[in-house]
């Protein structure tokens, strides 16, 4: 009997829902509030709450189902990090100088958010793409 | 890899809900597989085989794009 590779059970990806929603409310709040446009709060909660959501297991958790999140795990990091690299360049490292600067980058938090947010969604794509002439 | 479940599940008389069941999986994988966008591994395509009453190798053919 093949035993799941997913630690969490079906059931937490409400956990991470609700960790994402918590998270959104609070950057909301906090930049009403005061005016302070944390991204990393933001993406504080939106990890969290997708590290449930993505490493949760599904209602019927089966092979199919591990070789579709692997894949879309694969396409998602080099996506992400392909991203993260172009932004780094263009947006934060445009005028660096080798001699006097230091490489700044986004958080790890964003990364991860950004990673896993692909990997659901593409997870979900190939899965429908899979079971798109579904029968009656 | 193609497939011949579709034809031993209507010849015994099984939907794809119900094979999926016997075999422990998502009737979406039964679907998947029957529509060729997903091989199974060599224990679901034997369990599969067992539950349908034939030989592996009598539901499932190598393709010539298999060997490339």
């Amino acid at each position: 009997m093949q035993k799941s590779s997913f630690p969490y059970s079906y059931w937490t990806k409400i956990l991470g829902v609700v960790i994402i929603v918590a998270g959104v409310i609070s950057f909301f709040l906090r930049y009403h509030k005061r005016g302070i446009f944390d991204l990393n709060e933001l993406a504080i909660g939106l990890s969290w709450g997708f590290v449930f959501i993505f490493f949760s297991k599904e209602k019927t958790d089966d092979e199919m189902i591990h070789g579709l999140k692997f894949r879309a795990l694969t396409w998602a990091i080099i996506v992400a990090f392909s991203i993260t690299h172009l932004f780094n360049y263009l947006f934060l490292n445009w005028r660096f100088e080798r001699e006097r600067g230091m490489i700044l980058s986004v958080s790890a938090y964003q990364f991860l958010a950004l990673t896993l947010i692909i990997a659901t969604v593409s997870f979900h794509y190939l899965k429908h793409q899979a079971t798109s002439n579904e029968e009656q | 890899m193609k497939n011949l479940i579709k034809v031993e599940r209507a010849r015994h008389n099984l939907t794809q809900a119900e094979l999926a069941e016997k075999v422990k999986v998502a009737r979406q994988t039964i679907i998947a597989i029957e529509a060729g966008k997903f091989v199974p591994s060599a224990t679901l395509a034997f369990k599969i085989a067992c539950i349908l009453n034939c030989k592996a190798d009598d539901i499932f053919k190598l393709e010539d794009e298999d060997w490339l």
